[in-house]
């Protein structure tokens, strides 16, 4: 197999002798270290293949034996340059194809981010298009490092960025930090304070001093529970004071007003039936982004962004849904039923803060284009809200005789 | 005489035959094709005949289809539908 590419790159050529003494050719050529191969007799002429180099030195041996060396096939690269090279405007346009692959590899062709979670690819690619980075640009516009600061200046919550450029793509890697608020629960001396004005459905004290019983009416602000204990001698009086962390569960029965209001005109999102489909195939850590190029995205002014997994890790497919902003009115029962449904959106809001709603009374209208919700609220509220207690608070005045005060 | 001594030579220090003596050989694969080495020049080439001189004699090689797949310096093979290989004197 080798022997014949090398045959073939240095170019070889099917030959046929007649005539004179072939045998003697043959020894000749072989003496003279000439290789020959595939001889054939057919009838009374003889095939064999040779060496271009060697043909050229031929001459003298088929003069020396009468032959007539004929050349029935040429065969090998060295031709088949010959006759690539014989076309005029081969290399004019191939000069110009690598002319034109060196101009378009100067400008980016696609923007890949990777890493986020919180953020879409679309938002940071739209921001990244205001700082001035986006597809088709020149490649030597491209200043990494101004980027990296910049997202990282744009985002609180990006703790770390790369922005690389590789061949005529930009690879924008991001982490997002994730830090927990910190939950601690330190022992702090307080009251237990009224978070609204109300009435005082239930008590029951775990540590510090109850001030109201239930049934009693209380203002916003005021003391629930004490964090001052006070600690009585054999006569009865109080002869030290010790600041606690109040603990009770308090439940105030509460009556809040409740009001909401929406104009009937709003804008809706129409769908225009365009859409646009982009597929990315991921392979060992690869992607591999197809995307019609002549279906633009740009063109959409507002889209909604589906992705679904076509083969699970494989391809996913992201379509783009064009729509339109157009301006609708509401019918009266449409109203009232998005009216009972912010009611409903907002008593769930109180449920999750552990809010109960006994009774309400909520009426809707529409005047002059706007609808309005009005009423009240009956709630139990737990109450969690604390006032800090200071030194004077606790602090006990003692008179022991000794202070030097004769008065 | 230097026949004789060349072949007491191989015979006693156990060399073969065509190193000293100029012996061709040949190898015969099947009915296929032969591989001769240690020749002189072709004698004579026909479609049913390949007659060569060695350095000791003449070897033929007769079938049908003859045709010589290489001729080199050193060795040559001979392909076709081979009947016979003769070594005459």
């Amino acid at each position: 197999m080798l022997t014949r590419i090398i045959r073939w790159l240095r170019g070889y050529l099917l030959v046929e002798v007649y005539k004179g003494s072939p045998e003697r050719f043959f020894n000749l050529c072989r003496h003279r270290g000439v290789y020959v191969w595939n001889i054939v007799k057919i009838d009374s002429t003889y095939t064999f293949c040779i060496l271009l180099k060697d043909y050229l030195n031929l001459n003298e041996t088929a003069h020396k034996c009468r032959t007539y060396p004929k050349i029935l096939r040429r065969t090998g690269l060295p031709f088949n340059v010959k006759a690539v090279l014989s076309i005029r405007t081969l290399l004019p346009c191939f000069a110009l194809f690598m002319a034109t692959l060196l101009y378009l590899s100067g400008f980016v062709w696609s923007i890949n981010v990777s890493g986020q979670h919180r953020y879409t690819k679309e938002a940071l690619t739209e921001y990244l298009e205001t700082i001035g980075v986006k597809k088709y640009m020149r490649k030597n516009k491209l200043d990494a490092d101004m980027v990296e600061k910049t997202i990282r200046n744009q985002y609180k919550d990006i703790g770390w960025v790369s922005v690389s450029l590789v061949g005529t793509n930009i690879y924008v890697k991001i982490l997002e930090s994730d830090m927990p608020d910190v939950q601690s629960e330190e022992k702090i001396n307080s009251n237990i304070i009224a978070s609204d004005d109300g009435v005082v459905k239930s008590i029951i004290t775990r540590t510090g001093t109850p001030k109201v019983k239930p049934g009693d009416k209380v203002e916003k602000g005021q003391v629930l529970v004490s964090g001052i204990v006070e600690l009585h001698d054999d006569s009865g009086e109080v002869y030290q004071k010790l600041p606690v962390m109040a603990d009770a569960d308090i439940v105030l029965q509460v009556r809040q007003d409740y009001a909401d209001s929406f104009p009937l005109i709003h804008e809706e999102k129409q769908y225009t039936g365009r859409t646009q489909s982009d597929y990315t195939i991921c392979c060992n850590n690869n992607m591999i982004f197809v995307e019609n190029i002549l279906n633009k995205l740009e063109t959409f002014e507002k889209y909604d962004i589906i992705t679904e997994d076509v083969c699970e890790g494989l391809l996913h497919k992201k379509t783009y849904y064009e729509y339109e902003i157009t301006g609708k009115t509401y019918t009266n029962d449409k109203a009232a039923e998005i009216a009972a449904y912010n009611l409903k959106k907002y008593m769930a809001s109180l449920a999750e803060n552990d809010i109960i709603i006994k009774d309400r009374k909520v009426t809707a209208g529409i005047e002059n284009g706007v609808c309005t919700s009005s009423g009240w609220l009956d709630m139990l509220v737990p109450q969690k809200e604390r006032s800090l207690i200071t030194d004077k608070d606790w602090s006990v005045d003692t008179d022991n005789g000794h202070d030097g005060d004769d008065s | 005489m230097a026949s004789k001594m060349s072949g007491y030579v191989t015979n006693k220090l156990g060399i073969s035959p065509d190193i000293i003596d100029g012996g061709s050989i040949i190898k015969i694969y099947g009915r296929e094709y032969v591989v001769i080495e240690n020749y002189k020049s072709i004698i004579e080439y026909t479609k049913d005949m390949i007659r060569l001189q060695g350095k000791r004699g003449r070897i033929s090689v007769k079938g049908s289809n003859l045709c010589i797949a290489f001729y080199t310096e050193t060795d040559m093979r001979i392909d076709g539908n081979i009947t016979d290989v003769i070594l005459n004197d």
